[in-house]
C-alpha cells in the first residue's frame, strides 16, 4: 500500500430542496494513495458526482451540506480547513474535471482565458507566459490548433474540445489528485483511449493521484487499480480492479459486468436495468434488494454492513456479518 | 456582419416613419386646435381665425399636410413654432442641453447605484437589507414621478429648505462673488444641487428596476455550473461573483436598460415640469397645451431617435459583453 493521499470516512452528503433533505451520499469510506488510480463506479444518479463535489466542499449552503468522520488530505483535515484555505487547495492540490463541459465553462471569456485564471490564481507570474502555458496545456490533451483554440469562446468549440479544455484546465497546477467524473464521456474512442494515456502517464512521471468516477466499467478496468462500486449512494463492493472483473462479490457489480457483456454483444441491456434517477424515497434495507435477482428476506429488512474481507469488501447479506 | 447592421438602420428609418405617422394622427384627433385659444376673444372675427388657419396651413387635408411635413423634415426643416414663429429645430436645440443634463446625470446615478445595490441584495438574499430594498423598489416601482418630485420638493425645498425646488440654475447666481480658487466648485455645486432633486425623482424607478433585475439575474447566473468551475479553480468568492457571475449577469440588464429608455423619457417630460427644468419635456407639455403641432411633432421625432439610439448602443454593448451574440444574428 503506497502513502495515503486521501482517507475519508463516513462521507455524507445531503442536499436541501425546496421541500425535501436528498441523501445522496450515504456514508461512504474511500482511500486513495498517491500515484494511485481509483475507480468509483456507479450509475447515473447514484451519488457519484455528489462525492466529487464533496470532496472539494463545492457544495455550498445553499445547496446542502457535508458531514463525515474525517476527510484526510495530505494530512491535513479538510472538515477543519476554512474556505480561504480550501480556496488555496483547489485548483492546486486538488482538481477536477466536471462532465456537461458546455455548461462548465463560462461563455464569457475565452477557453484561453479560462485556463490562463486556474495558473495565475496559484503562481503569479506574467499573463502572457500564463497564455502560453495555457497553449501548452491544449496541446497536451491533444487539441489540434491549440494557438487558435486559446482565442476561441466555448461555444465555437465542439463538445470534445470542451470537453478536453476542462481537462486542460484541471491540469493546469499539475494537481495531486484529480477528481475526474466522467471526464471522457463526451470524447470518441480514440481521444477517449489519448487522455487515458495522459492521465496514466501523469501518475507515473508526477505521481498524481486520480479519482475517475464513471458508469463505464471497461474504462475503469483498463486504468484504475481499485474499484469503488457505488449505488443509491453507499458503497457495495470495494476490491481491486482485477478481483472485480475476475470475481465479483456483490450482485450489483455481477450486473454491471454482465451489462458490460450484453453491450459487446449487441444484445439488450437485462431488463432489470433500469436507471435509479429518484434515490430520495429510501426504503429500509439493503438499496439494491429491490432488483436484485437473489434478493432475501433480511434484505428488504435491514442495511447490510460493508464487511471487510482483508483487503476487498462488500455490502451484501450473501456474505454474511463478517470474516466470509 | 455589416448587413446586420444596415438592416438594423433601415428598420429604424421605418420606425420612425411609423411613429411620425401615428404621432400626426394622434394629434389630429385631440380635441383643439391652434387656434382653439383664439375662440373667445371677441377681437378675433371669424374672418381673422380664416386668415389664421390658411395662413398655418390648416386647411389642407391632413394626409396633404402630413406630407408637405415630411418633405420639410427629410429637407431638415422642422418648421415654425406657431406659439413663437421661431424655427422648431432652434427652440429644441435651445432647450436640448439642459435635457441632456438632467437625463445623463440620472442615467449614471441609476446605473451607479442600482448595480451595486443589486449585488449587494443578491449577495444577502432574504436577509432584512434585501427585504428591506425589495420593498422599497416595490415603492419606486409603483411611485409615479409627479407624486414623487412633489414629495421632494415638500422635504427638501420647503420644509429642509436644503436644496432649490426648481430650475437649472438660481437666476441671480454670480460665480465671480466666489474667489477665484474655489469658483470652479462654487460653479459645480450650484449646477449639483439643482440637479439632485429631479434627477432624484427621474432615478427612482429606475434603480428600483434594474436593482431587482440584477439581483434576480444575479442569482440565476451563481446557479450555473460554470461557477462551480471558477470555483474549483481556487478563485475566491469576490473574484467568482465580480469576475465570472457579474459579466454574464449584467448582460440581460443592458436590454433592460435599453428597453426601459421611452420610460425613462416619458418620465423626463413630467420631472422637468415639476421642477421647471427648462428642457424639453417642459416645452413639450407646453405645446401639447398649446396645441403647438409643430413642436409636438419636432421633439416626438427628435425623442423616437434618441431611443432608437439608445436600443441600438444598447444591442452594440450585448455584444460586446455575449461573445455568443454577433454569430447569433
Amino acid at each position: 500500500m503506497p502513502e495515503i493521499l486521501l482517507n475519508v470516512k463516513n462521507l455524507r452528503t445531503v442536499f436541501l430542496t425546496s421541500n425535501s433533505r436528498i441523501t445522496a451520499v450515504d456514508g461512504i469510506d474511500i482511500t486513495i494513495g498517491k500515484g494511485e488510480i481509483v475507480g468509483l463506479l456507479g450509475e447515473s444518479g447514484c451519488g457519484k458526482t455528489a462525492v466529487a463535489l464533496s470532496l472539494m466542499k463545492l457544495i455550498t449552503p445553499d445547496e446542502g451540506a457535508i458531514s463525515a468522520d474525517s476527510m484526510q488530505f495530505k494530512g491535513r483535515e479538510l472538515l477543519l480547513c476554512s474556505e480561504e484555505e480550501m480556496c488555496r487547495i483547489r485548483g492546486k492540490e486538488m482538481a477536477i474535471i466536471f462532465q456537461e463541459p458546455m455548461a462548465y465553462l463560462n461563455p464569457a471569456f475565452t477557453v484561453g482565458e479560462q485556463i490562463a485564471e486556474a495558473i495565475l490564481v496559484h503562481s503569479p507570474m506574467k499573463k502572457k507566459e500564463a497564455w502560453e502555458k495555457a497553449v501548452d496545456l491544449l496541446k497536451l490533451v491533444q487539441i489540434p490548433g491549440a494557438v487558435n483554440c486559446a482565442a476561441a469562446f466555448p461555444h465555437q468549440l465542439s463538445g470534445g474540445m470542451q470537453q478536453r479544455v476542462l481537462i486542460a484546465m484541471a491540469l493546469a497546477c499539475s494537481p495531486e489528485l484529480l477528481i475526474a467524473d466522467e471526464p471522457t464521456t463526451a470524447l470518441d474512442v480514440t481521444v477517449q483511449a489519448r487522455i487515458m494515456e495522459l492521465f496514466r502517464r501523469l501518475q507515473q512521471e508526477r505521481g498524481m493521484s486520480v479519482l475517475l468516477i464513471t458508469h463505464d466499467l471497461a474504462l475503469v478496468a483498463g486504468i484504475a487499480s481499485q474499484v469503488y462500486v457505488m449505488f443509491a449512494g453507499m458503497i457495495m463492493e470495494k476490491a481491486n480492479t482485477r478481483e472485480i472483473l475476475s470475481e465479483p462479490l456483490h450482485p450489483y457489480t455481477r450486473e454491471l459486468l454482465l451489462s458490460l457483456c450484453y453491450l459487446e454483444k449487441q444484445e439488450q441491456r437485462p431488463e432489470n436495468l433500469k436507471s435509479v434517477k429518484n434515490i430520495s424515497g429510501i426504503q429500509p434495507g439493503c438499496r439494491f434488494h429491490r432488483r436484485c435477482s437473489g434478493a432475501m428476506t433480511i434484505c428488504s429488512k435491514t442495511v447490510p454492513p460493508l464487511v471487510d474481507f482483508g483487503r476487498r469488501s462488500v455490502r451484501c447479506w450473501l456474505y454474511g456479518k463478517g470474516v466470509g | 456582419m455589416k448587413k446586420k447592421w444596415l438592416i438594423r438602420l433601415v428598420f429604424s428609418v421605418l420606425t420612425l416613419l411609423i411613429v411620425s405617422i401615428l404621432s400626426f394622427m394622434i394629434i389630429e384627433f385631440a380635441p383643439g386646435s391652434p387656434i382653439s385659444r383664439y375662440a373667445d376673444n371677441p377681437k378675433i372675427t371669424s374672418a381673422d381665425r380664416e386668415r389664421i388657419i390658411r395662413h398655418l396651413g390648416l386647411d389642407k387635408p391632413t394626409s396633404v399636410r402630413y406630407f408637405i411635413w415630411l418633405k420639410n423634415v427629410l429637407r431638415g426643416d422642422f418648421g415654425l413654432s406657431y406659439m413663437t414663429g421661431r424655427p422648431v429645430l432652434t427652440e429644441i436645440l435651445a432647450r436640448l442641453p439642459a435635457t441632456l443634463k438632467l437625463m445623463l446625470f440620472s442615467f449614471f446615478i441609476s446605473v451607479a447605484f442600482a448595480i451595486p445595490i443589486g449585488i449587494y441584495a443578491a449577495m444577502r438574499r432574504n436577509s432584512l437589507p434585501d427585504v428591506l430594498i425589495s420593498f422599497i423598489s416595490y415603492l419606486g416601482i409603483s411611485l409615479p414621478s409627479f407624486w414623487l418630485g412633489l414629495l421632494l420638493i415638500y422635504i427638501f425645498a420647503v420644509k429642509l429648505q436644503l436644496l432649490p425646488a426648481g430650475g437649472q440654475l438660481t437666476p441671480w447666481f454670480d460665480s465671480s462673488a466666489f474667489p477665484l480658487p474655489v469658483r470652479p466648485a462654487a460653479v459645480f455645486w450650484e449646477h449639483l444641487r439643482h440637479l439632485l432633486l429631479p434627477a432624484a425623482t427621474l432615478s427612482f424607478g429606475n434603480i428600483a428596476r434594474w436593482c431587482q433585475y440584477l439581483r434576480s439575474s444575479l442569482l440565476e447566473t451563481i446557479n450555473e455550473n460554470y461557477i462551480r468551475t471558477a470555483r474549483a479553480k481556487g478563485l475566491n468568492s469576490r473574484t467568482v461573483v465580480y469576475k465570472h457571475a457579474l459579466r454574464n449577469a449584467i448582460t440581460p440588464l443592458i436590454t433592460v436598460i435599453g428597453l426601459n429608455m421611452p420610460a425613462f423619457f416619458a418620465g423626463a417630460v413630467i420631472t422637468e415640469q415639476i421642477f421647471s427644468w427648462p428642457g424639453m419635456g417642459q416645452l413639450f407639455i407646453t405645446a401639447v397645451f398649446a396645441r403647438d403641432y409643430q413642436v409636438i411633432m419636432g421633439i416626438t421625432i427628435i425623442t423616437a431617435a434618441m431611443v432608437l439610439l439608445g436600443n441600438f448602443l444598447s444591442d452594440i454593448l450585448y455584444a460586446v459583453f455575449d461573445p455568443r451574440v454577433e454569430y447569433r444574428g
